[in-house]
């Protein structure tokens, strides 16, 4: 039974149906919305002789394709594994609905891009954990691939699914239908991985034997050799099933990321995808120490690349796609050493191709607004600014060091330089966070509001667009021993904070769907006992739940409440120092102790330095400044 | 600034892109190759390009046909070769030539499309009954939904040149050949007559090519190409 997949006359069959499979799609695409989501031949797909090639790995996003395109970390092991020759990776996006029912009616299974090959003949199925409202798609995915949903039911011909990405630091919901998940950084380890499956594949062994293997390199972490005890309804800790995985699973960290392979050659897609551009990405890791932030984390510590690397990357990416538009991308751009002078200079490499360069996450300064406006055209359209917190004093709790008087100025400026619109992004529900924070809310989108009319000398079309969403507490960040606030309280506070906008005039206010929130936080903090609910949740149709129009809570209500688990211990958890937490097996390096401290030191309001600025801050990881440790 | 004008095919998978992402592609694939491609001025500045006609999403083609503005000159041969390998796999050159700049834009020039359709199980029998009837019509009144203002009517028969049904000879049966108004001056799209002729578009697979786009000279239709002055 074991091999069958890989028997001469299997193969045969398996051709046959895949050239029916692609005749059938020519017949479905017509009837189906934005068709181009399904085509695999985008310029720079990568298409391979299935003969030259022993390992099929298919990269799944779980959600659609005009999102999972714009993901660089797709991209970034598209590459790496297709550098390879005798790798071939695929990808695979979430259906759409309307596709799913054309797929179900002509009795379809979903099938990789690329070469129209069903899921199931893949040697891997990778999946990328950005967002837990897209862990029911997940199953969705997996189901149409016909592929068993639960680890232990897939049997020995079924392919290793695997995930990877932030989220992968607290799986346990996803713990019973994954293989393995690997943390870090994907792109070197992902080929140690294959290495051990080329030559476990050759050998014949069972799948047990390749998942015993894997798990011995770092970051990889293979749930079933790991067991959760609980007392009542509290998780007590972690058994080892397995003696020879590690008890502490850490992560994978490229330190020279000049010398890491990157995707100069990314796919161009057809259709307008969310982010329709190039991307550089100039550091990993960020040390600014917001304590709400996960990435900031779990990314840790700070890894730069060399303006001459990047200059180098500009001019390959740009010759290989055409593009419009670079972006010049980082958790906090505007920390890369000497950004200026670099954004000067790709300008001028670029002046003839008339290049766009695009800076998110620049963190903006009045000084930076200056510099910038100096060398490029500043732009008219929108500008967005993240201050999160109302107040200076909930600032500091959270560790967003800028001041109230930065933020108004900054946003005159920009209107100085030409900008028309402001958008302000905020969190709502932050720990400590009372009415009067909010009321700050409103006072400084006021104060704001006054310092553009003067820079502007009129008020004709200057318009400033708030939006809130309710904040989630995140495992291995300070918060995570934090309590979401309760639902009710959450419609409350924004209720609140919409009639304090009210006032102002050509000010907007949107919020997010705090429902969603409210399950973002019970499954980034959820324990294994939630796989049975995602299950349920999923049977009941929760599918591309980070979309409103498909998300239901209903759905998860439900499903928690035929199984007797409150959604509220989960998102409403509030932890001691030394509660065993259901990631503690998981490690991205930052340590509890050093988590815990910001934790304190948050609730008295005291900041922390960036510890490249000031010394030190000892959170646990090693890094390339480390020239005093605090006493 | 110079002009070019490009004959094209669009085929294959590719018939599964919309206009607005056909001129991405074709821009990247320009930016790509290195020619010379002219900014339009202003604070929004856009490349160049101009297609002649929106394609219906679904068909294929071998008649379209866009303007390139270039700020250098470039010969027709060398921009073919530069260009041809930028292209994914479904677009091809056709045939390139210099158009004068100061001719009207391409779309306003535009004035009719021929379409071929053909269906996987043959065209219904009752066509051509149906196909003489419509003709007949001295109007054809259908309802064709705006963006913006719900819906409105429109007569379609001063827009229908011609409808026939051909025989093709190969394996493929017979096909429609439709003749229709196309461009700036209003026109018929090939899913309003085939909606006419009583066929369920969102259910029933058909093959739709567009062979030839025309300008209207001395009232007669001439292939761009016919025109070339320069």
């Amino acid at each position: 039974m074991a091999k069958i997949l890989f028997t001469k006359e299997h193969q045969n069959s398996r051709k046959d149906f895949i050239l029916v499979l692609k005749d059938k799609l020519q017949n479905i695409l017509p009837f189906v919305t934005k068709p181009g989501r399904y085509l695999g031949n985008e310029w720079n797909a990568v298409h391979k002789s299935v003969s030259n090639v022993t390992v099929r790995f298919l990269l799944a996003y779980p959600d659609l394709y005009e999102v999972g395109m714009s993901h660089l970390g797709l991209k970034i092991l598209y590459d790496v594994l297709n550098r390879q020759e005798h790798i071939w990776a695929e990808r695979v996006f979430a259906p759409a609905p309307d596709m799913i029912e054309m797929l179900k009616r002509n009795n379809l299974p979903l099938f990789s891009l690329e070469s129209t090959t069903p899921m199931a003949d893949f040697s891997f199925v990778g999946f990328t954990l950005q967002y837990e409202l897209n862990y029911t798609t997940i199953l969705g995915m997996l189901q149409l691939g016909q592929v068993p949903l639960w680890q232990r039911e897939r049997g020995e011909k079924y392919p290793f699914i695997i995930a990877g990405g932030p989220n992968a630091f607290n799986p346990e919901p996803l713990a019973d239908f994954f293989d393995f998940f690997v943390l870090g950084d994907g792109e070197e380890v992902i080929l140690k991985i294959v290495d051990i499956y080329s030559s476990w594949k050759k050998q014949g062994k069972e799948k047990y034997l390749f998942l015993k293997e894997v798990a011995q390199l770092t970051g990889v972490y293979a749930p079933s050799f790991y067991k959760p005890c609980y007392r009542g309804v509290s998780f007590t800790g972690i058994e080892l099933l397995e003696p020879s995985a590690p008890a502490v699973v850490g992560k994978n960290i490229i330190w020279e990321l000049d010398g890491a392979s990157y995707p100069t050659k990314p796919l161009v897609p057809y259709l307008e995808v969310v982010h329709d551009r190039a991307v550089l990405e100039l550091f990993r890791g960020c040390t600014r120490g917001c304590r709400f932030c996960q990435a900031g984390m779990v990314y840790r510590p700070v890894r730069l690349r060399s303006p001459e690397k990047l200059k180098k990357m500009a001019r390959e990416i740009f010759s290989n796609t055409g593009y419009e538009d670079l972006s010049l991308l980082s958790l906090s751009s505007g920390d890369y050493p000497d950004l200026l002078n670099l954004v000067r200079e790709l300008k001028e490499d670029f002046a003839k191709e008339r290049l766009e360069l695009n800076l998110p996450s620049l963190r903006l300064s009045p000084e930076k607004i200056d510099a910038f406006a100096a060398i490029q055209d500043f732009g008219k359209g929108g500008l967005t600014f993240a201050p999160e917190a109302g107040t200076q004093r909930l600032r500091d709790v959270i560790n967003k060091n800028i001041t109230h008087e930065d933020i108004v100025l900054t946003a005159q400026k920009a209107v100085e330089k030409g900008r028309k619109s402001l958008k302000l992004y905020f969190m709502l529900g932050l720990p400590t966070e009372t009415d009067a924070d909010l009321q700050g809310i409103a006072t400084l989108v006021e104060d704001i509001l006054e310092a553009v009319y003067r820079a502007a000398g009129s008020r004709k079309g200057l318009r400033i667009s708030v939006s809130s969403s309710i904040f989630v507490p995140k495992p291995h960040t300070p918060f995570q021993w934090i309590a979401q606030i309760s639902r009710d309280e959450m419609w409350r506070r924004i209720q609140l904070l919409k009639s304090y906008l009210k006032k102002l005039k050509n000010v907007s206010y949107s919020y997010h769907d705090p429902e969603m929130s409210f399950w973002e936080a019970v499954l980034a903090r959820g324990d294994r006992r939630l796989g049975q609910a995602l299950y349920k949740a999923w049977q009941k149709g929760a599918y591309l739940e980070g979309w409103t129009d498909y998300f239901s809570p209903s759905y998860w209500q439900k499903a928690m409440a035929e199984l007797g688990l409150n959604p509220d211990n989960y998102a409403g958890y509030k932890g001691a120092k030394d509660d065993p937490l259901p990631w503690d097996h998981l490690s991205c390096g930052v340590s509890k102790q050093f988590l815990w401290r910001e934790y304190c030191l948050s609730l008295e309001g005291k900041i922390t330095e960036d510890c490249r600025d000031a010394f030190c801050q000892g959170c646990g990881l090693p890094c390339f400044s480390a020239p005093a440790t605090k006493e | 600034m110079k002009r070019l004008r490009v004959r094209f095919a669009k085929e294959t998978e590719l018939k599964f892109i919309s206009h607005l992402d056909l001129l991405r592609t074709l821009v990247r694939a320009l930016r790509r190759s290195g020619v010379p491609v002219a900014y339009s001025q202003g604070f929004n500045r856009k490349p160049r390009v101009v297609i002649a006609a929106p394609l219906p999403l679904g068909a294929t083609s071998t008649g379209e046909y866009c303007d390139i503005f270039l700020e250098e000159a470039v010969s027709a041969l060398d921009f073919q070769a530069r260009v041809a390998q930028e292209l994914p796999r479904g677009l091809k050159l056709l045939k390139t030539f210099a158009v004068p700049l100061e001719e009207p834009p391409l779309p306003s020039l535009i004035a009719a499309a021929l379409y071929r359709c053909s269906m996987p199980g043959g065209l219904p029998l009752c066509w051509t009954k149906k196909i003489e009837k419509l003709l007949s019509c001295s109007e054809l009144i259908v309802l064709r939904h705006t963006r913006k203002r719900g819906s409105k009517k429109v007569d379609l028969r001063p827009f229908i040149f011609s409808l026939k049904i051909k025989e093709n000879g190969g394996n493929n049966g017979s096909f429609l050949e439709m003749l229709l108004a196309t461009g700036s001056m209003g026109g018929a799209k090939p899913s309003e007559i085939l909606s006419l002729l009583g066929k369920d578009n969102n259910n029933e697979l058909y093959n739709l090519h567009r062979s030839a786009l025309y300008f209207r000279r001395e009232g007669l239709f001439r292939e761009p190409e016919e025109l070339i002055t320069t």
